[in-house]
């Protein structure tokens, strides 16, 4: 370069990022991470009861009543539809916009955040949200419905998919990159949770069923839920096996989406945000999030069903909701202040 | 002429103040007039100012304490050698044509508008209607004839008006202080097409009895074309001569404010404010 050509301007706060930045970051991220879980335990559960055409309204009912209550969801379904039914379940967990965790909401949620830092995310990554922003909003229900479900739903995990393989490439790796990754694995940890859950809801039909050919194909849709089927084949090639399943979703070092791959993956972010360096956590965020990593070191599964794997999966929950609302707290909304005093002024008056 | 000046600023809060943020002109400005031999600064608790001009070409300490502290204390010391009287050169007789015309009138452009502390209601416009004569003469009479009529019609009286009190307020009570003299003295020139600004500064009183407030004083500036920006203290009736010290000027109040800034806490418990100006005699300073 020419000694007399001037040097571009760097920004010197480019590394400083604003607390509503990384809110938005944060939730951007956990939004694309709820729907495309959402997608994946509709579709799931679509094909499993072609599976089990035999199924009577009353059993119909109860598999869409336990995919509703393992969301959480269950009260506000009752209060828009009867019958839970395939079409009403799965219309009100993809396309309602009265349900905030719908998937059209999640991804409305998520273009809204994204369009705030639009200045602060590639084109790229703002692109792929708007366009399953649009793909969304042009669609007509009944069309989806008619047509089948199914490539409605491998539209959306593709997007999300697309959406976090751009940000893996195109995003800096500043605070902002740790925001993006804490979100999402704290959203997936607990969406883990809710589908481990699912076969808790789902009642046999007798107790004698427990690791007949009905409990199996359970388990394998939860298993397809997660997208865990393959991975856990890779481990254990026999059948399916009710607490070799659980234990794979819950124990897996490897399988990015096990809880204890999500937790571990959670606390590494959250020391890194919070700065935590020390043994001795300093946050109260950082020693729920190391309480929850420890127990899910030195549990094993029999512990847990010992326990009750419902009573487990709850505990967790309670714990994921606490780490993240603390984290949001401290980092991202500052508790209102009190407010600002002009200093008073002094009359010129010789 | 040689002056001292000292200007202490304190600040006691009901509780404690935090994420205090302030800016100082207290800085007494160099110019053809004044030349300003040493500035001392000292903030308690401790605090390192950034110094800067502002828009107007003032010089301003920034600061900011964010722990909490229970009081500020502010305290400027300078010395200001002032050009003698029989060393300043006689002001430029202008007329109002060589004012419109001249190459320097962009300069000005904003001293004939209105500004916070001084707008023009129809208050201030009759009584700048009152003071039209149809042979105007030169600029400068013309600004000396309209602090002059302030001088004669207003009443210096400390404690009928504060600090927030607009040109209006004062001209509809017609007292206060030379803060009030000096807006309503602008307002007046700038509806008469003079351009004109507030100075803040002190003012050394050789006629000083003791226990006599001293404060910081303020005066206006009129523009004369081939001379410049020339003071005319209206509280005193007088042209600013080498007693007067320049800190800053501005459109108004608004723009100069001594020390200036926001804080979180407590409200504003005691604000003190001492100011003392002295002539350091030319035989005790050291050859």
């Amino acid at each position: 370069m020419p000694q007399n050509e001037k040097q571009p301007v760097s920004r010197p706060q480019a590394n400083v990022m604003l607390s509503r930045v990384a809110h938005s970051l944060y939730w951007m991220s956990r939004y694309i991470e709820r729907a495309e879980n959402t997608a994946r335990l509709l579709e799931v559960n679509q094909q499993f009861l072609l599976d089990f055409e035999g199924f009577d309204d009353t059993a119909l009912k109860e598999h869409w009543g336990s995919i509703l209550a393992s969301a959480d969801e269950d009260k506000l379904f009752k209060t828009i539809h009867d019958v839970a039914d395939s079409v009403n379940v799965t219309d009100f967990m993809s396309l309602d916009p009265r349900n905030p965790n719908s998937i059209l909401s999640c991804i409305f949620s998520a273009r809204e955040n994204a369009r705030m830092i639009r200045d602060q995310i590639s084109i790229e990554m703002w692109e792929t949200i708007n366009e399953l922003y649009l793909f969304l909003k042009g669609k007509d229900r009944k069309e989806i419905w008619s047509r089948g479900p199914y490539e409605f739903f491998e539209d959306i995990k593709r997007h999300s998919h697309l959406f976090q393989g751009l940000t893996e490439s195109t995003f800096s790796r500043t605070e902002g990159w740790e925001f993006i990754q804490f979100g999402k694995f704290i959203e997936r940890a607990d969406k883990t949770t809710r589908i481990l859950d699912v076969k808790y809801h789902i009642l046999l039909p007798d107790a004698s069923d427990v690791g007949g050919a009905l409990d199996t194909a359970q388990w394998q849709s939860v298993l397809r839920s997660a997208s865990a089927l393959e991975a856990y084949h890779r481990f254990y090639v026999h059948e399916i096996l009710p607490w070799k399943a659980a234990e794979f979703l819950i124990f897996s070092e490897t399988f990015p989406r096990s809880l204890y791959y999500c937790v571990t993956r959670v606390d590494e972010l959250l020391c890194r945000i919070l700065a935590e360096t020390g043994p001795r956590r300093r946050t109260s965020a950082a020693r729920s999030s190391k309480r929850l990593l420890s127990d899910l070191q030195s549990l094993a599964i029999d512990d847990v069903l010992k326990k009750g794997l419902h009573e487990f999966l709850i505990d967790i929950q309670k714990s994921l909701d606490h780490i993240s609302n603390d984290v949001v707290e401290t980092t991202m909304f500052y508790k209102a202040e009190t407010s600002i005093e002009e200093q008073q002024m002094q009359q010129q008056q010789q | 002429m040689l002056l001292s000046l000292q200007h202490k600023t304190t600040f006691v809060y009901k509780g404690e103040a935090k994420d205090s943020v302030n800016d100082l002109r207290l800085c007494p400005a160099s110019d053809t007039l004044q030349q300003c031999r040493s500035f001392k600064l000292t903030i308690t608790p401790t605090a390192s100012p950034l110094e800067y001009l502002d828009f107007n070409g003032n010089i301003v300490h920034s600061f900011s304490i964010i722990e909490p502290h229970p009081s500020l204390t502010i305290q400027a010391e300078s010395e200001v050698e002032t050009v003698p009287n029989s060393e300043r050169k006689p002001i430029y007789v202008a007329s109002f044509d060589e004012l419109k015309n001249s190459p320097e009138a962009y300069q000005f452009a904003e001293f004939l508008t209105p500004s916070s502390y001084i707008t023009f209601d129809d208050v201030l416009k009759s009584e700048a209607e009152k003071l039209i004569r149809n042979d105007r003469r030169d600029v400068w009479s013309e600004a000396k004839r309209v602090g002059a009529h302030i001088f004669k019609t207003f009443k210096y009286s400390p404690g009928s008006t504060g600090v927030k009190t607009s040109a209006l307020e004062s001209l509809r009570i017609r007292s206060g202080v030379c803060q009030d003299f000096a807006h309503v003295m602008i307002g007046l020139c700038r509806l008469h097409e003079i351009p004109a600004r507030y100075v803040s500064g002190y003012f050394f009183n050789t006629l000083r009895r003791e226990g006599e407030i001293e404060a910081s004083h303020a005066w206006v500036e009129v523009y004369i074309p081939n001379h410049g920006w020339t003071g005319f203290d209206p509280t005193h009736d007088r042209e600013a001569d080498e007693r007067y010290i320049k800190v800053a000027t501005g459109k108004d109040y608004a723009d100069i404010i001594p020390v200036s800034g926001t804080y979180r806490g407590g409200i504003t418990k005691k604000l003190t404010v001492d100011v003392n100006v002295r002539e350091i005699s030319r035989t005790s300073i050291p050859a």
